[in-house]
């Protein structure tokens, strides 16, 4: 079996090798400036600006401007295509602005349309580039003076450890992504934190990922809470994929550690529910080793995280939410996978799965319940700070009052999601929860229920009167006998 | 001399004692349950939802039997009211807020033949035909709630279900007030009652 060790020295192997192809392929330009690239003869009049064009970044511009017309070169297939285009304001904003061309693309040795190619150029890589710079400037004690070098040289690191780096098993030729499929390098240009271009660049970062490898996960994403607020809201501090997964570190998000990193990067933004979930069983069993444990992405998926208040439908939103609980809950094999010792026992001890119908057999109509309210409706307080604290059979609500009346706490549970809609329609209490479900004590009239008494009581008063007034007048009678 | 005919059926006075528990079983429970958290004198919720269940199937098999009885021993017609209705109806009534309290004699004496007054069985037509069998079939549909509609108005289904149960329940409460009141106006207050247990009627 391979040690993960002897894969990493594999990969690093194999990067080496790699590492100059990573940099031509990605940078864009294999097919502009790249060995054995040949140009068709271009047309007249850009072969004369050719003339005389020095081998700086203003001559390289002549012809790859995109400003000369229609020039056509040569793939490495042989086949015509059109020439690559560098656009200069763009480059002139990326980190590598004041870069020679050639100080990358050594192996063009003239200005002249057909490029004469040094075979032996050494070709260009990121990774040995920064490093350099970065041993440089350590050398000449500059590296306190130049901090993002160092960054870089980290980001290198943790990229080279990733999954990213790892060789591609369906492509052998090839690791799965290299520095450029994310860097642009000629227009690197990650604008710097707490930055307004910073913030519109988070809300642009899921295409990143998403647009040519991880398409799925995109379009899952996309839909998802943290998607619909980037997209919708322009909420820059919604998640975005490197949030959860790093930028650089990125982890086979299978493994355990990666998950167990991942689901506390969940606790930086949400912060109370957080720790109202460590709090819970569920929290307490994540914290233990030995299996898989229960994640904030086992209940809420990792990509498509959604939120109840999107579906506007509660008979939707119970369906979504139950089923997360319901299917570890009556599964044996779920829940022994999710839950394989037992918290507070002895070492090996299995926590038995409690019935759930057994559990709810004081519960009338329990199926029904189930099917109208959420598991979490009962299992967790009514301030949402507690939202993800998982009250246990003990101290979940029991009380039927709490939701079975005028003033029912399902209007600060399920239905706070609606809560924007209009609230007394038609005169009935809680007219937002009948709008779905009839509440038997929650969904009242309140004329109605007034009328009613009053009728009631009439007649009860009636007959009493009535009563009183037999008793008086045979009383009277028999006075009058007598 | 006291008059003594058999007018009530063992069936029918087992059924209406039957049928009066229930009700108020129903009644307590299902006060308990629309008004709940009102007030402490009310059942506990998850109680009477389990006794007003119980009990709501209860009166269901005890009103089947009663309709079905009804109809083979030929009681069901002592509830038909016969013509001319409106003029018992009203010399019944004036009976009850004139005659009554003069110490008249009842306008209707009991037979074999005719059991109820005019109003007596103009009323109970109405409760025991009409108003029973809402009551008992929209209690019914909350066993099976998907047999209602799934919306109204964009109100949940099973508002008009819950509408008439709690309307017809309500006017059942009605009757029952003035049922029991009524029941203490035979010869002696005492008489009627006697007689729903017995079977037998006397009158002086």
């Amino acid at each position: 079996m391979t040690t993960l060790s002897a894969h990493r020295k594999t990969i690093k192997k194999r990067l080496k090798a790699l590492s100059g192809w990573a940099l031509a392929a990605a940078v864009g330009l294999a097919g502009a400036f790249g060995a054995q690239t040949a140009f068709a003869a271009p047309a007249p009049a850009a072969q004369a600006a050719h003339a005389g064009a020095k081998l700086d970044n203003a001559g390289c511009q002549t012809c790859h401007d995109g400003k000369k017309g229609k020039l056509e070169g040569k793939g490495p297939d042989g086949a015509a295509r059109e020439l690559r285009v560098i656009e200069n304001e763009k480059y002139g904003k990326g980190v590598h602005a004041k870069m020679q061309c050639v100080a990358c693309h050594t192996e063009i040795v003239d200005s002249k349309a057909q490029h004469k190619i040094n075979p032996k150029a050494k070709k260009p890589d990121c990774v040995s580039c920064h490093q350099d710079l970065w041993d440089k400037a350590q050398k000449e004690n500059k590296d306190k003076a130049k901090p993002r070098l160092g960054k870089v040289v980290e980001s290198i690191g943790q990229y080279k450890k990733s999954f990213h780096a790892r060789i591609n098993k369906e492509d052998e030729t090839r690791v799965y992504a290299t520095c450029t499929e994310c860097h642009n390098t000629h227009f690197f240009d990650i604008p710097a934190k707490d930055t307004e271009a910073h913030a519109q660049w988070r809300l642009e970062s899921p295409k990143l990922c998403g647009t040519s490898c991880h398409e799925d996960q995109l379009e899952e994403f996309t839909d998802s809470v943290h998607g619909d607020k980037l997209a919708s809201e322009e909420d820059p501090k919604s998640a975005t994929c490197f949030d959860c997964h790093t930028a650089h570190s990125v982890g086979n998000s299978s493994a355990v550690t990666v998950k167990q990193t991942i689901m506390e990067s969940c606790g930086d933004c949400h912060e109370d529910t957080f720790k109202s979930y460590e709090r819970t069983r569920h929290g307490k069993l994540a914290a233990t080793d030995g299996g898989q444990m229960l994640r904030c992405m086992d209940c809420h998926g990792s990509h498509g995280v959604f939120t109840v208040a999107k579906l506007k439908d509660t008979r939707k939103m119970v369906s979504q939410d139950n089923k997360m609980c319901i299917s570890c809950h009556s599964s044996d094999k779920k829940y022994e996978k999710f839950a394989p010792v037992k918290i507070g026992g002895k070492a090996g001890e299995k926590e038995a799965r409690p019935d759930l119908d057994e559990q709810h057999a004081w519960l009338p109509n329990t199926k029904l319940h189930w099917q109208s309210v959420r598991c979490i409706d009962c299992h967790t307080g009514a301030d949402t700070k507690d939202s993800h604290e998982i009250l246990g059979d003990k101290k979940a609500e029991r009380n039927c009052v709490s939701c079975h009346s005028k003033d029912s706490s399902l209007a600060a549970r399920l239905y706070r999601h609606l809560s924007s809609e209009e609230k007394q329609k038609y005169g009935f209490a809680n007219s937002i929860i009948l709008a779905n479900s009839y509440v038997i004590g929650a969904t009242r009239h309140a004329l109605l229920d007034t009328a009613i008494i009053i009728i009631a009581a009439l007649t009860l008063l009636g007959v009493l009167g009535h009563g009183a007034m037999r008793y008086i007048s045979a009383k009277s009678r028999r006075k009058n006998e007598k | 001399m006291s008059e003594r005919i058999y007018l009530i059926p063992l069936w029918l006075r087992i059924w209406h004692w039957t049928n009066a528990t229930l009700i108020l079983t129903l009644a307590v429970t299902g006060i308990s349950l629309h008004f709940a958290g009102s007030g402490r004198f009310l059942v506990e919720f998850s109680l009477a939802a389990r006794i007003h269940d119980i009990a709501g199937i209860a009166l269901a098999c005890a009103y089947s039997a009663y309709f079905i009885l009804n109809i083979f021993s030929g009681n069901g017609l002592q509830y038909f009211p016969r013509a001319p209705v409106l003029e018992g109806c009203i010399r019944q009534a004036r009976y009850y807020m004139w005659g009554i309290f003069r110490g008249e004699p009842h306008p209707y004496v009991p037979s074999k033949e005719v059991k109820f007054n005019p109003l007596q069985a103009l009323l109970y037509w109405i409760i025991m035909y009409m108003v029973m069998p809402v009551v008992v079939i929209s209690g019914l549909v909350f066993f099976f709630p998907t047999v209602a509609p799934d919306k109204l108005f964009g109100l949940d289904g099973l508002l008009p279900v819950a509408f008439l149960h709690y309307v017809s329940s309500a006017a059942i409460f009605l009757f029952l007030i003035g049922h029991v009141y009524l029941a203490t106006t035979g010869d002696k207050p005492t008489s009627m009652l006697k007689m729903m247990i017995t079977g037998w009627h006397e009158h002086h």
